[in-house]
């Protein structure tokens, strides 16, 4: 498997959870992993970390 | 010289006491630290940032990349790691190597398989499910009596990254120019979509999370057919009351023609923080707690790791029969062994890291 872990594994763990909880009140998971993309890209960033997304 | 080892694995004392008994001139102290994200972390960063703390402290895999922003981690290779790197599961020891370095000493991991309960999937006419397919339509028939497959966490999200992962999700990757992120690839997606129906459809509980008191207070009265986790579960499972004998597992549900057969959910290190005065003692000191037979014994019997790092040496106390294989020859953490390497060792590591991604 081809897997890496990354700098602010932790505040992207929050990110998702956060997101998770939502799912109550019609926030699904699928939204939930578009937003979070969003927003671990912003805490790379925060940190001085460069980021991309990756080109289909 | 004595070592100090900060982890909040129990009685790790015990293991060290069995190398210092060999090692008069190299002693290891151990003090116990809250488990990462509870304190422990708070404790080493802390320590770090007055320029002091231990010599080896207990950092989860993916905390690894963490440590390493701030500087936190000795480069292990500079004093050798590299000619033990055949000892470990391939896919472990890629995960402790970053930018051509190695920055923490594989110590346990977590290859996921299924928990289940035979007598509540009888109940309609099931047995574990070999896919997720399997495992929702499974799941569907357990409603109807007053049975879940499963609960679905929303607080700990690892589980769902472990599934994407099985899928074959790979969100951060480290390149030359910076790292690249995928979250909505095809994997993850399709793995949101089916845990999004599995919700919408009532046939997972998301009142309360594996291991909770909700959740045992179910799996006692048989609410749950099964858990699917990290091999360290067994013995959480076999703590449900009234539980005994009544468990089995077997190898987790596949997602079809993609991704891999099991997965990951949760692993330690033993890392070298950037303090240390002694790093190649602390290294050594490591690589036998982790590596070798007396130190895996140990480490199982007094301090109960999750699964051991070095094919091939899985621990004496697990090479023996249990109520999990119902007295057959198989025993339950070979199973979830089997299924890790089929999935995970042979398919190569990620690529060399990039200088430029720290």
């Amino acid at each position: 498997m081809d897997w890496s872990w990354w700098p602010v594994t932790t505040q992207s763990f929050n990110i998702l959870s956060d997101g998770f909880r939502r799912k109550a009140s019609g926030t699904s998971f699928v939204d939930t992993v578009v937003a979070a993309e969003q927003q671990i890209m912003t805490a790379f960033r925060n940190k001085g970390l460069t980021i991309r997304k990756e080109q289909a | 010289m004595t070592l100090t080892y900060w982890s909040w694995l129990k009685n790790v004392q015990k293991v060290a006491d069995i190398w210092n008994a060999s090692h008069p001139n190299v002693q290891v102290e151990t003090v116990w630290i809250p488990s990462g994200n509870r304190g422990g972390y708070s404790k080493l960063y802390a320590a770090l940032a007055a320029g002091g703390g231990p010599d080896l402290a207990q950092v989860e895999m993916r905390t690894v990349p963490e440590f390493m922003l701030v500087n936190g981690l000795v480069d292990l290779s500079r004093y050798g790691a590299r000619d033990y790197a055949n000892r470990y599961d391939p896919a472990l020891w890629s995960q402790v190597s970053f930018s051509g370095g190695v920055y923490g000493i594989p110590q346990d991991s977590g290859p996921m398989a299924t928990f289940y309960r035979p007598d509540v999937l009888a109940k309609v006419g099931a047995s574990a499910p070999a896919t997720w397919e399997e495992w929702a339509a499974v799941g569907q028939e357990l409603r109807s009596v007053d049975a879940y497959i499963d609960c679905f966490s929303l607080a700990d999200t690892s589980y769902f990254v472990s599934f994407a992962a099985q899928a074959g999700a790979r969100w951060l990757r480290p390149a030359e120019d910076g790292w690249v992120i995928n979250m909505t690839d095809d994997s993850t997606l399709k793995v949101a979509r089916f845990f999004d129906r599995a919700i919408d459809d009532g046939i997972v509980t998301t009142a309360y999370g594996p291991f909770t008191p909700g959740w045992y207070a179910a799996a006692s009265s048989g609410e749950f057919a099964s858990l699917t986790s990290g091999s360290w579960a067994d013995a959480l499972v076999q703590s449900v009351s009234g539980g005994a004998g009544k468990w089995r597992v077997a190898p987790m549900p596949i997602w079809d023609s993609t991704g891999y057969g099991s997965s990951y959910l949760g692993g330690s290190t033993a890392a070298v923080l950037a303090n240390s005065k002694h790093p190649r003692e602390a290294l050594e000191f490591a690589v036998w707690m982790t590596s070798t037979q007396a130190g895996i014994d140990a480490e199982i019997a007094n301090s109960g790791i999750g699964w051991s790092p070095v094919p091939g040496m899985i621990g004496a106390a697990r090479e023996k029969p249990s109520d999990f294989s119902g007295g057959k020859t198989t025993t339950r953490t070979s199973s979830c062994q089997r299924v890790s390497r089929r999935t995970w060792t042979g398919l190569g590591g990620p690529s060399p890291r990039s200088p430029s991604t720290f």
